[in-house]
C-alpha cells in the first residue's frame, strides 16, 4: 500500500523556500498583535510561505480560501505548555498563552498573515511518517479541486531563529506553466530528509 | 490516483464511543432521545466559572496523558469488533486526532504530539500505520477527512479514525480564564447562551472501501459522501464572526459529496453554547441554506459537553445513528432560540428525519473548520 502511494502523483512543485530570520518584526502590527505567544516554529513557518510567495510572478495569487496548507511535525508549542504547567497549580493560566499552547496554532500566523483560508491540517506525526499522508492528502485536495494551491510545511528547532521552516508549494500537474514535476515520494522524502539534517537544495 | 476511483465508495461500518452518557450506542441514543445530559458538578482546586463537568467514569486514578490513551484503546478496539476487522491486516491504519490531550498537565513530561497516538497503535496491532491530526476542536472530524483521503489513495482499504480527549484541571482553569466557560449551563443557540461546558471520551469510525455501486449491506451504517475544510484566518481563538469559512467548509464537502443544499436532511451543528460561535455558524448555515429546503439542526454539546478533539468523531456517529433511525434528538439545553437561527432546530420533543443525507460540521480554535456529509441510502 506504501509502495502504490510513494509511487503516486505527480504533483507540481511549483515554488519552495525557507524561513531565514523569521523576524516577527516584519509581520504587521495586526499579526503580532492577534497572535501574540505563538511558538517560534508559528513564525518561521509564515515566513518559509512569505518567502515562496515572494518568489512567484506578481501574477500569482496564491491566498484566498481555495489555498490549504499542512504542517507535518510532532514538537508541541514548548514555551506555552510550559508556561501553562507553571502558572496551572497556582490556580492561574493566561488565556492568551494557553491558546498559543494549543498544538493547531502553529499554523495560525501563516493563515493570518497570508490569508490562507483554504483546508488546514496539521498532522502531528514525526515527518519520517507524517509526510506521505500529507503529501498524499495534498494530491487528493489538488485532484478533486477541493484547493488550487497547497502549501507543504515543516520546521525544526534553531538556536540562532528560535525555529527554522521549509514550505513547498504545490498546484496540479496541469495546472501552471512553471514549476517541477514530481511523484508524492519524492516530495515526502524530501521533507523527511530535510526534517533530519534541514540542509538540502531546493526542491524547486 | 485509484484505479477505479470513480466507483469507489467508502462505507463506515463499525462505530463506537466512550462518553459521560456510556458506551453502548443504544444506551447512550436513548439517553440523547430523553435529552439526558452527562454535565455534573466536580470540585476544583481552584476558583472556575462553573463546576460542571461531563467525565467518563474510568480510569479517574490515571495521568490525563495515560487516560487519553486508555479511552482511545478502549474505545478503537470496539469500533474494530464493531466492524469485525482485524486491525493485524496491513491495509488498516488509525487516523486520531486530539486537542491539547494530555499536554499541558504538570504531570505530562512529554512534549510530543504523536506518542500517544504511537500508544493507541501499538495496543491495537497497527505498528506504525497510524496519523495523529491535532486541530483543536475539529481533530475527530479531521481524523475521518484524512482516513478518507487514505482510502480514496489506495495507501488504505481501512481505516479506524476518531478523536479522543480528557478534561483536566488547566483546561478548566484556561476556558474559565477565557470566558468560553459558561457560568450556568451550556445552552446551544439559546438566546441565553453564555458560553461553553468542558466533556471528554473518545468517538471512532471504521470506514472501508468499497467498490461498485454503494448497498445496503447489513454491516455499513452509512456512506461518507464528501469532506470539506477550510479556515478562519482570524487568529487563535475567536471565528470568523461571519462564518464565512465555516460556510465555505459545507459547501466543499457538498461539493465533494456531488450533492447540493437541497438533498441535506440533518445538520449535526457545532453548537458550543459561546456567543461569538454560535452566532458565527448561525450565519454559516443561512448563508448555505437560506434558498434551499432547509435541514433539521441537532446539537449535543449539551448532552456530552464540549468534547473538544473528540467531539467531531462523537457528533458524527450522533449524526450518523440519527440518519439510520430517521429521528433527530432533542437538542439538550435549548429553550429559547436564537432569532439569527433559521432552520429547524430539534428542540424538546424528537424529530422525524425523512432525508437520508446528513453534514456534521465542527469549529475549532485556530480556525479549523470541518465538515462531514454521510448518507444512509433509504
Amino acid at each position: 500500500m506504501i509502495h502504490l502511494a510513494i509511487n503516486q502523483g505527480p504533483v507540481l512543485v511549483v515554488a519552495h523556500a525557507e524561513s531565514g530570520d523569521a523576524d516577527r518584526s516584519r509581520f504587521p502590527q495586526e499579526v503580532r498583535a492577534a497572535i501574540r505567544y505563538a511558538d517560534p516554529a508559528a513564525w518561521a513557518i509564515a515566513a518559509a510561505l512569505g518567502n515562496v510567495i515572494r518568489s512567484l510572478p506578481s501574477s500569482s495569487s496564491v491566498t484566498g480560501s481555495d489555498v490549504g496548507l499542512i504542517v507535518i511535525g510532532e514538537n508541541a508549542p514548548r514555551d506555552a505548555i510550559a508556561s501553562v504547567r507553571g502558572t496551572a497549580p497556582n490556580g492561574y493560566v493566561s488565556p492568551l498563552r494557553f491558546a498559543a499552547a494549543g498544538p493547531g496554532s502553529i499554523l495560525s500566523v501563516a493563515c493570518l498573515a497570508h490569508d490562507l483560508r483554504g483546508p488546514t491540517l496539521n498532522i502531528t506525526n514525526p515527518v519520517s511518517t507524517g509526510a506521505l499522508p500529507a503529501c498524499i492528502v495534498s494530491s487528493q485536495w489538488l485532484e478533486r479541486s477541493l484547493a488550487r494551491f497547497v502549501f507543504l510545511s515543516t520546521w525544526l528547532p534553531s538556536e540562532r531563529f528560535g525555529a527554522r521552516a521549509t514550505s513547498i508549494l504545490l498546484a496540479q500537474a496541469q495546472q501552471m506553466a512553471a514549476g517541477v514535476s514530481r511523484k508524492l515520494g519524492e516530495v515526502a522524502s524530501y521533507l523527511a530528509d530535510w526534517s533530519l539534517c534541514g540542509r538540502l537544495e531546493p526542491l524547486a | 490516483m485509484v484505479a477505479d476511483e470513480a466507483s469507489l465508495t467508502i462505507a463506515v461500518t463499525g462505530l463506537a464511543w466512550t462518553t459521560a452518557l456510556g458506551e453502548s450506542l443504544d444506551t447512550v441514543w436513548s439517553r440523547l432521545l430523553r435529552s439526558e445530559t452527562g454535565l455534573r458538578p466536580e470540585p476544583a482546586r481552584h476558583t472556575l466559572r462553573s463546576d460542571l463537568t461531563a467525565r467518563v467514569d474510568r480510569w479517574s486514578d490515571c495521568t490525563p496523558t495515560e487516560r487519553l490513551k486508555r479511552i482511545g484503546v478502549h474505545t478503537a478496539l470496539r469500533a474494530l469488533a464493531d466492524a469485525k476487522t482485524d486491525p493485524r491486516n496491513e491495509s488498516v491504519w488509525l487516523v486520531v486526532g486530539t486537542s491539547l490531550g494530555g499536554l499541558i498537565s504538570p504531570e505530562s513530561h512529554c512534549d510530543s504530539l504523536h506518542d500517544w497516538a504511537a500508544v493507541i497503535a501499538e495496543e491495537l496491532g497497527l505498528d506504525e500505520r497510524v496519523v495523529s491530526i491535532s486541530t483543536a476542536c475539529s481533530a475527530g472530524s479531521d481524523a475521518v477527512l484524512v482516513g478518507a483521503e487514505l482510502i480514496r489513495s489506495g495507501m488504505a482499504e481501512v481505516c479506524v479514525c476518531g478523536g479522543v480527549d480528557v478534561v483536566t484541571a488547566e483546561k478548566r482553569l484556561a476556558h474559565s480564564a477565557l470566558g468560553t466557560m459558561s457560568p450556568s449551563s451550556l445552552r446551544p443557540f439559546d438566546r441565553r447562551h453564555d458560553g461553553t461546558l468542558l466533556g471528554e471520551g473518545a468517538g471512532f469510525l471504521v470506514l472501508e472501501a468499497r467498490r461498485g455501486p454503494p448497498s445496503s449491506a447489513s454491516n455499513t451504517y452509512a456512506i461518507l459522501r464528501g469532506c470539506g475544510s477550510a479556515n478562519d484566518a482570524s487568529g487563535l481563538t475567536a471565528p470568523d464572526r461571519d462564518g464565512r469559512a465555516a460556510a465555505q467548509a459545507m459547501l466543499r464537502s457538498l461539493r465533494d459529496a456531488r450533492c447540493d443544499a437541497s438533498s441535506v436532511g440533518l445538520v449535526s451543528a457545532h453548537g458550543s453554547g459561546t456567543p461569538l460561535s454560535d452566532l458565527a455558524e448561525a450565519r454559516a448555515y443561512k448563508a448555505v441554506f437560506s434558498k434551499t429546503r432547509k435541514p433539521l439542526i441537532i446539537a449535543t454539546k449539551g448532552a456530552f459537553g464540549h468534547t473538544l478533539g473528540a467531539t467531531g468523531a462523537i457528533e458524527a456517529i450522533v449524526l450518523v445513528l440519527s440518519l439510520r433511525r430517521k429521528c433527530a434528538p432533542p437538542i439538550a439545553g435549548l429553550e429559547l432560540p436564537m432569532e439569527e437561527v433559521d432552520l429547524p432546530l430539534a428542540r424538546t420533543m424528537i424529530l422525524p428525519c425523512d432525508r437520508g443525507i446528513g453534514l456534521s460540521l465542527t469549529l475549532g480554535f485556530g480556525g479549523f473548520d470541518t465538515s462531514l456529509v454521510f448518507e444512509v441510502p433509504r
